[in-house]
């Protein structure tokens, strides 16, 4: 079945080029919907369903601390998985980002492999994808 | 904090994010540019240490990378994209060295700004860089900036 992958990232390049990497890596994905920050994002996730959500971490009015916690605060947004891409690669900031609920997390720099990775490790492979 | 070597940290993180992000290289150093016209894009980031971050590189390697990394043809990139690539050039840098310069401590990063090209010296309040260094790429120069506050 095809996946619904929303985006958040404040730097509309980015979200481009995160959406050009998860189409390298061969998942078949339903529509992408694309936020600037976790506020846009929270709204946008009301009116559609979406499979995974990948978020950046620093982005104003609402970071993606504050939005990885609003969604777990959810009762069914808690139940999308979400994958942090990030520059911060400290380990207390991945710690910190597990502990609150996402259930993934790739550091910028990243290649395509290494994000197809962590997409397939999330949703336990149990989704569609073409050869590459 | 351990001595660091700021340069050889600098070196590896352009390297590192060049070659992953934007498929192209740094083919060594380079005398930072002297005019001409050059994007230039800075940031604050704040934990343990403090400090700004800064890169400027010339308008043609700035369209050239903005092509590697969207994937598009140079002639299709409009002028607004190209100054937030240059923008996100600057973020990936900065969060790969200071995850370099103390990686058990977590730090935020201001929203990158595009900056009139020379107005560093403002920002830093005059204060001489931590490390800066300037290196050659396909269609121009890239020199990056450190200047790193002292812990209070």
């Amino acid at each position: 079945m095809a996946l619904n992958i929303m985006i958040v990232d404040d730097s509309p390049v980015m979200r481009a080029f995160i959406r050009k990497v998860v189409g390298l890596t061969g998942l078949d994905v339903g529509e992408y919907y694309e936020a600037g920050d976790g506020e846009d994002a929270l709204k946008s996730l009301k009116g559609r369903w979406v499979d995974l959500v990948l978020t950046d971490i620093n982005m104003p009015n609402m970071n993606g601390e504050e939005f990885v916690r609003r969604m777990e605060s959810d009762n069914l947004l808690r139940t999308i998985p979400v994958i942090v891409v990030s520059t911060d690669s400290s380990d207390c900031r991945v710690q910190q980002m597990l502990a609150l609920g996402a259930k993934g997390y790739v550091c910028k720099p990243f290649l395509p492999e290494d994000l197809r990775d962590e997409v397939e490790r999330v949703l336990g492979g149990a989704h569609d994808r073409a050869e590459l | 904090m351990t001595e660091l070597n700021f340069e050889g940290l600098l070196s590896g993180a352009v390297d590192s994010v060049l070659e992953t992000m934007f498929f192209s290289a740094a083919w060594g150093p380079a005398e930072p540019e002297t005019g001409g016209a050059v994007l230039e894009s800075r940031l604050a980031f704040h934990g343990r240490p403090s400090g700004t971050f800064a890169v400027s590189l010339s308008e043609p390697a700035a369209r050239m990378m903005g092509a590697g990394f969207l994937g598009e043809d140079e002639e299709a990139l409009t002028d607004a994209q190209t100054g937030q690539v240059v923008c996100e050039l600057a973020n990936m840098l900065c969060g790969s060295l200071v995850s370099k310069l103390e990686s058990k401590e977590s730090f935020d990063l201001s929203p990158p700004e595009l900056v009139p090209f020379g107005s560093d010296a403002a920002f830093s309040s005059g204060s001489p860089p931590t490390a800066r260094q300037s290196y050659e790429l396909e269609g121009g120069i890239l020199t990056v900036t450190l200047h790193l506050k002292a812990a209070a």
